[in-house]
């Protein structure tokens, strides 16, 4: 009879496991802790060359085993599995109690098929496919929505429409008055920081004084509607999204409809109106508010005199800057409106599905924004002003 | 003023809500539309409403063609399942809304909208919580809110979608009793979905049984009740014990009863209710079916025994009256033999 030979031993600073061969059989010996904590790097080599060896059966030996944790269990699993593919005996015999247990429990019920997640995901060229459809559909629904709001317009300029003033008042409050602390500290930073990047560039020429036409013309051009757009989707969008939103889920809305009030002409007209009303008042105080932060770090820091500031800002600025500007804030203020009403006429019937409406009212809010920002600026790039 | 509903479908992606669908309401009747969730009855009462458009079919009101008519147009009042109040009105001016919203030429005066308003919040009996708001009211409170709103248009029907079903039960009970009155009161034509059956046999004229977007069977809730058409209807209508059986020569054996069966040949259910379920201590006839008493349960005035047959190992429930329980005196585990005094046969 050959002696059982090592043939390979695997040996960690912790535990181990040993894996001896007889003409037919082999066993496996662990020793040592085996657990989470402890690196068991041996562990995968001793599978793979137990694979590689020819025994018709498995043995295992815990004798040495000091403690053990769901590493070992992990460990005897894959090995298990192996020897099933292979067609090898197993005797589990050598095993602790505990261990043979879990095993026994983790093997009870086969693996049910589908319940792992198996992520397809579909071909780049289709996904960008089915984005673009979705961005078309979207941009339709937006453009469907305009029109229905035009319609309700013209039916409330031709006195047809009802309208209600205490809501438009109320909500001219909130998107108005309630919003100038916020746009206040945005707009005043936002200036800081543009006449602070500019103040760092100018002075290298010695043109601080620039700093001011800088300032002025960026923020009335187009910074101060931005800014102030993108405060309105955050602030005043995602509440139009929510209180709509609210409004369906509760069927609100098709009581409304029921008692012949049409939801475009009660709910959507007056926060229309109220934020295209409010959004150029709101932009001019945003300018102001902005040139205010460029006077701060103009006359703090660039050692300007206050009347140098005010002439070079009053010199660069023309009425056409303020126009543009004026402009761009009723276009976001309609965008915003748009988005947040849609978004929450547009919501599901659940709860979640507010939250929904009133994150895509944001996003689309924004997105809108920028793209309408880029569209009028290359506008006004071609036509020379 | 009279409904019809004429070949209505109406498809929700791939989901087909409604199916050729005919429900006529003649003018001042309470039909209910009854059916389990999914069954179309919600989708159809929008369709009546005009809140949803049907894919194919036609509405008419009075006979008028009202298919393309908008909701405004159709003058209905709609009560809706979570009652849909305006939060930040008060219940005057939510049941007011309809009035003020009206065209200048045809809305009343202000003072006309206060008696008229106060006049319905007295019929729902919430005249002294006019200055309340809606979230200070009970469930039942609000729901009648609601229904003093759908009212104060004058519509020419009413309709009403599963108005109880967010109340408890005994809200529910009262409620259901006094829409009955309500209905008695002011004969509009109404009709209200539910998917309780005691609402509906014990408030409706008439109900319409619905399933999978058909109507399965519509009459007098007495009529239905007695006569179901088919297997669906028998077993929405109350709990039921199945007998599966063979036909021969139309007939049908259950035990020592012999029912008369339309089929010819082939395989069979016999339907019977647990209160139709006689059980007996001796056989007192041959072909009795025996069965073992398995639980006993006393839920309020009737106690329910359950059993299961000898023969295929079934589960069957009968439910007696409690002096009947007391005379018999059952043990559980004991063997005994039941007879269906009533039963249906469907085929299969």
């Amino acid at each position: 009879m050959p002696e059982p030979s090592a043939d390979k031993q695997f040996r960690a600073a912790c535990n181990s496991v040993q894996i001896v061969r007889s003409d037919t059989t082999a066993r496996l010996i662990f020793a040592g802790e085996w657990s989470m904590q402890r690196d068991s790097a041996d562990a995968a080599s001793a599978l793979q060359s137990l694979c590689d060896g020819r025994a018709a059966s498995v043995g295992f030996e815990a004798s040495e085993l000091t403690g053990w944790d769901s590493s070992l269990i992990t460990f005897l699993l894959k090995t298990l599995d192996q020897c099933r593919v292979r067609g090898l005996g197993v005797d589990t015999g050598g095993l602790p109690q505990g261990v043979r247990r879990l095993l026994d429990l983790a093997t009870a019920i086969p693996e049910r098929s589908g319940a792992r997640k198996t992520a397809v995901r579909a071909p780049f060229l289709s996904r960008v496919g089915s984005a673009s459809i979705d961005l078309w559909k979207a941009a339709l629904d937006m453009l469907a929505f305009l029109g229905a709001t035009t319609v309700a317009l013209g039916r409330l300029l031709s006195g047809r429409a009802r309208f209600p003033k205490a809501e438009f008042f109320a909500t001219l409050k909130t998107c108005g008055a309630e919003a100038l602390p916020i746009v206040s500290l945005i707009s005043l930073l936002v200036g800081l920081i543009l006449a602070f990047v500019g103040a760092v560039q100018l002075s290298l020429f010695g043109a601080q004084i620039y700093v001011a036409s800088l300032v002025a013309i960026a923020m009335v051009r187009v910074m101060g509607a931005i800014m102030t757009g993108i405060i309105m989707a955050g602030r005043t969008g995602a509440a139009f999204a929510a209180e709509i939103g609210t409004m369906q889920v509760n069927e609100e809305i098709d009581a409304l409809q029921t008692m012949g009030v049409s939801p475009m002409e009660f709910l959507v007209l007056p926060r229309m109106l109220a934020l295209v009303i409010m959004m150029p008042l709101l932009c001019v105080y945003a300018d102001l508010m902005g040139v205010l932060g460029g006077f701060i770090v103009g006359v703090g820091m660039l050692d300007l005199t206050l009347t140098e500031y005010w002439q070079e800002t009053v010199r660069s600025l023309s009425l056409t800057n303020l126009w543009i500007g004026l402009f761009h804030g009723a276009v976001f203020g309609v965008i915003v409106a748009l988005a947040g009403c849609m978004r929450g006429m547009q919501c599901g019937r659940s709860a979640s599905a507010v939250g929904t409406a009133t994150t895509s009212a944001v996003v689309t809010s924004i997105v809108s924004i920028v793209i309408a920002t880029a569209i009028i600026t290359v506008v006004c790039n071609v036509l020379g002003i | 003023m009279a409904i019809e509903a004429r070949n209505i479908s109406k498809k929700f992606g791939t989901f087909q809500a409604l199916n050729n669908v005919d429900v006529v309401v003649p003018t001042g009747e309470l039909i209910a539309l009854l059916g389990p969730s999914g069954s179309g009855k919600t989708t159809l009462l929008r369709i009546i409403a005009g809140l949803e458009q049907a894919d194919s079919g036609a509405v008419y009101f009075d006979g008028e063609d009202a298919t393309d008519a908008s909701v405004r147009e159709r003058r209905v009042g709609f009560v809706f399942q979570h009652y849909a109040l305006f939060r930040h009105m008060s219940v005057f001016e939510n049941v007011a809304f309809g009035l003020r919203v009206k065209k200048r030429s045809e809305r009343p005066s202000n003072s006309e909208i206060r008696d008229r308003v106060m006049e319905l919040l007295r019929l729902v009996q919430l005249d002294a919580f006019s200055a309340r708001l809606p979230n200070q009211l009970s469930g039942g409170q609000r729901q009648r809110v609601a229904l003093a709103r759908a009212l104060a248009v004058q519509p020419k029907v009413l309709l009403l979608d599963e108005p109880f079903g967010a109340l408890d039960a005994k809200v529910r009970k009262e409620l259901r009793r006094w829409l009955r009155r309500l209905h008695d009161e002011i004969h509009v034509t109404s009709v209200f979905v539910t998917h309780d059956v005691e609402e509906a046999l014990e408030v409706a004229n008439e109900v319409v049984v619905m399933n999978e977007g058909r109507v399965e069977q519509s009459g007098p809730p007495d009529h239905v009740y007695e006569h179901p058409v088919n297997s669906f209807v028998y077993q929405f209508l109350g709990n039921v014990n199945l007998f599966h059986t063979r036909v021969r020569d139309g007939r049908v054996r259950l035990g020592d009863t012999v029912l008369e069966c339309n089929g010819s040949h082939g395989e069979a259910v016999v339907y019977a209710r647990p209160h139709d379920i006689d059980i007996l201590r001796e056989a007192d006839g041959p072909d009795l079916i025996a069965a073992g008493i398995l639980r006993i349960h006393a839920i309020g005035p009737i106690v329910r025994v359950e059993l299961q047959r000898d023969g295929d190992q079934q589960i069957v429930e009968a439910e007696l009256t409690r002096e009947a329980y007391a005379a018999q005196r059952l043990i559980v585990g004991e063997n005994v033999y039941i007879r269906p005094r009533q039963a249906k046969v469907y085929p299969k």
